[in-house]
């Protein structure tokens, strides 16, 4: 019966099923998936480690700062538009996570404040985060990264020591909320099939099987309406009894036009985002030194602390307030109230963070990327002096940079148009959308400008 | 599983001390220990540091001193300070992680990133930086007549460190290389010990925890 009702023979360019390709179906049924990915990617993450917290002191010379920060982290955020939080499913802190709940787990449910609160502690977590990075300088110490990393193995170990699932990558983990975000843009939909799954009883995607447990980031695909916590890990695809489980492709950014419990948190995640892409670029501007200096004057005291707190404080502000003010705006036509429009067209910059993400972490991967290769190589005794780490020249870089953050502004101001059209009709829609089209084209200004003016490398 | 939890909180205590007294315990064995001397073509040099050598703000001290013990004044010293590469001593392998005090607020802001300190940020023609581009040495200012010659200056990283010190005297360019331990806020070895006995101390508690809840479940 539950055959007859698969969708099946639409093409997957049109919202088609992806397992009708043989070879991809296979692979997310084989029990050897995602660990084949999983357990590589923990091994070169040992390596990273002992190169962060035992290799050579300076950045420049490190293989670990530069697979973390030059190839992983410019890396993530392009993972998360085409494949959704595919990463998560093979992540090393989650196969930690994973193995010492195995040998170990008391399998606790989730504290009740976790579950209340996670994404509020995710964007609190975000942003200490962003902020001792420049107070301390996790980045360019390559054992302060090492420490970053074991603060998450100890988060991970604790959470799977006495919680069940992926309690910490759900509910804690401050790149599973940002990943999450993200997602929402990504190309990759996984979802159960309404008419299969209204009849299942068994919830076995849920609960797990003898073949795969039940889903890591608690996620029902019966009921589930978003991509931000599913992993692709495949679990509830090798558990079903129907084959109810859909993978497709759809446009990125669809999602959010169709955010049905749109949450607060989530939407001043994005405006903090944007405000943290601003900081990460303005930081690294030739005009940040002079800038700081103004500000020394200005405050009185030259503690980089100090300065940097109000800088971050600001550059956070300023989008949240932008985003705050054009729903104040937008409610004098719409009647709804700030928070409301707030929360509703939130979701809307998201496309634009992603996109000032990519493009920020564009010049770290294309202009430093050979570095990955001459740290590599040190390892096996050689050194390349006086090289160029660039792999394409800014001119190309800068292009790409434009053409990301134009990217981003389309689907951000789509994104806007189809929330208004979603939740007003007629004029009242497009009254609602102007504001929001103001607001998405001064960020949009803001971001290229930053991306204008020369910005300084990493390793 | 009260004794239980009253272990894990002794032992998590004395992880905590422990971690939280080390800066102390290094420091303390720094003491007394801060002046390195050296003879450089009949120029004893010596170098010191006002404090002990610390991660953050250091003033380092140069005192040069001919070979009748002399000050010699007037050179221009100049030091060069960076991480001590791993297998080579070469001072030009060597990377500065040194930046001055003067105005160090704004300089510590470029600091944040080791691209900023080591190499030029992209021009406006847009060239890229070289991989290995060197810091340029860092100037000393000279304290009196008494040879004595002083930087402020900031250091990024705790560790083995090379210190060079250049001074021209008759017009002969002169170096003198010294290694200095920096120890951070932290040695390594205690934060490493400190979350490997945290791990544990979480891994064998849940273990524990899960032994004694089985007899439970069963009932």
């Amino acid at each position: 019966m539950a055959t007859e009702l698969k969708p099946q023979n639409k093409s997957i360019f049109a919202g088609g099923n992806l397992l009708q390709i043989k070879a991809i179906d296979r692979l997310m049924r084989s029990k050897w998936f995602p660990g084949i990915i999983q357990w590589p990617t923990l091994l070169l993450f040992m390596l990273i480690m002992f190169q962060l917290l035992l290799g050579p002191e300076s950045a420049h010379d490190n293989l670990g700062t530069a697979l973390t920060w030059v190839l992983w982290w410019p890396i993530i955020p392009i993972l998360f538009l085409f494949l959704g939080r595919f990463w998560c499913a093979i992540c090393p802190f989650a196969t930690v996570n994973d193995l010492v709940q195995k040998f170990v787990g008391n399998n606790r449910p989730v504290p009740r404040f976790l579950k209340k609160y996670g994404i509020w502690i995710i964007d609190a977590l975000f942003i200490f985060i962003t902020w001792s990075d420049h107070v301390w300088g996790v980045v360019e110490n390559p054992f302060g990264s090492g420490v970053l990393m074991l603060m998450l193995t100890t988060g991970v170990i604790a959470s799977g020591s006495f919680f069940e699932r992926r309690t910490f990558c759900r509910y804690v983990c401050f790149l599973g909320g940002l990943s999450g975000n993200y997602a929402r843009t990504g190309m990759l939909a996984l979802r159960g099939t309404p008419e299969i799954c209204a009849k299942c009883t068994s919830a076995s995607c849920f609960k797990g099987t003898e073949k795969a447990p039940g889903c890591p980031l608690f996620e029902f695909p019966k009921t589930m309406t978003s991509n931000a916590n599913c992993v692709i890990c495949a679990d509830c695809i090798k558990n079903c009894p129907n084959e109810s489980i859909q993978l497709t492709v759809r446009k990125p950014t669809k999602e959010l036009w169709f955010i049905r419990k749109p949450k607060i948190e989530e939407a001043f995640l994005s405006a903090v985002i944007m405000g943290i892409v601003f900081v990460q670029n303005v930081t690294m501007l030739e005009v940040w030194g002079s800038m700081l200096k103004w500000l020394e004057n200005a405050v009185g005291t030259t503690n980089y602390a100090v300065t940097f707190s109000i800088t971050f404080a600001i550059a956070i502000i300023i989008p949240v307030t932008m985003l705050g003010l054009t729903s104040w705006i937008a409610g004098k036509f719409n009647k709804s109230s700030l928070i409301e429009n707030f929360t509703r067209f939130g979701y809307a910059i998201i496309a634009l963070d992603v996109a000032g993400h990519i493009a920020h972490n564009l010049f770290h991967l294309l202009a430093e990327g050979k570095s990955i290769f001459y740290t590599a190589i040190t390892l096996l005794g050689q050194e390349v002096h006086g090289a160029s780490p660039a792999l394409v020249s800014m001119e190309t870089i800068q292009f790409l940079q434009y053409g990301l953050i134009a990217l981003g502004f389309i689907g951000s101001l789509y994104t806007a148009y189809r929330v208004a059209k979603n939740n007003h009709s007629g004029t009242l829609a497009w009254r609602t959308f102007t504001p929001y089209a103001v607001l998405i084209v001064v960020l949009t200004i803001m971001n290229v400008y930053l991306f204008v003016l020369p910005m300084a490398m990493r390793m | 599983m009260r004794g239980l939890l009253h272990l894990t909180l002794t032992l998590l205590l004395v992880v905590v001390v422990a971690f939280s007294n080390s800066s102390a315990v290094l420091a303390d064995g720094e003491d007394g220990e801060h002046t390195l001397e050296m003879e450089v073509n009949g120029i004893h040099v010596s170098l010191a540091n006002q404090n002990e050598w610390k991660k953050g703000e250091n003033t380092i001290i140069v005192t040069l001193k001919d070979s009748s013990g002399s000050p010699v004044k007037d050179a221009k010293v100049e030091v060069l300070i960076g991480p001590k590469a791993e297998e080579h001593a070469e001072a030009e392998d060597s990377h500065s992680a040194a930046e001055p005090a003067a105005g160090h607020g704004a300089e510590q802001g470029h600091s944040s990133m080791p691209g900023m300190e080591m190499n030029e940020p992209a021009s406006e023609n847009h060239e890229m930086p070289a991989h290995d581009e060197e810091k340029e040495p860092l100037l000393l200012e000279e304290l009196g007549e008494h040879g004595i010659y002083v930087l402020e200056t900031h250091l990024e990283s705790a560790g083995t460190h090379e210190v060079n010190v250049m001074f021209h005297v008759n017009g002969e360019m002169l170096q003198a290389n010294f290694v200095v331990e920096i120890p951070g806020v932290l040695s390594k070895t205690i934060v490493l010990w400190s979350f490997a006995a945290i791990n544990v101390v979480l891994i064998a508690s849940a273990g524990i925890m899960k032994k004694q809840s089985i007899p439970v479940k069963g009932r």
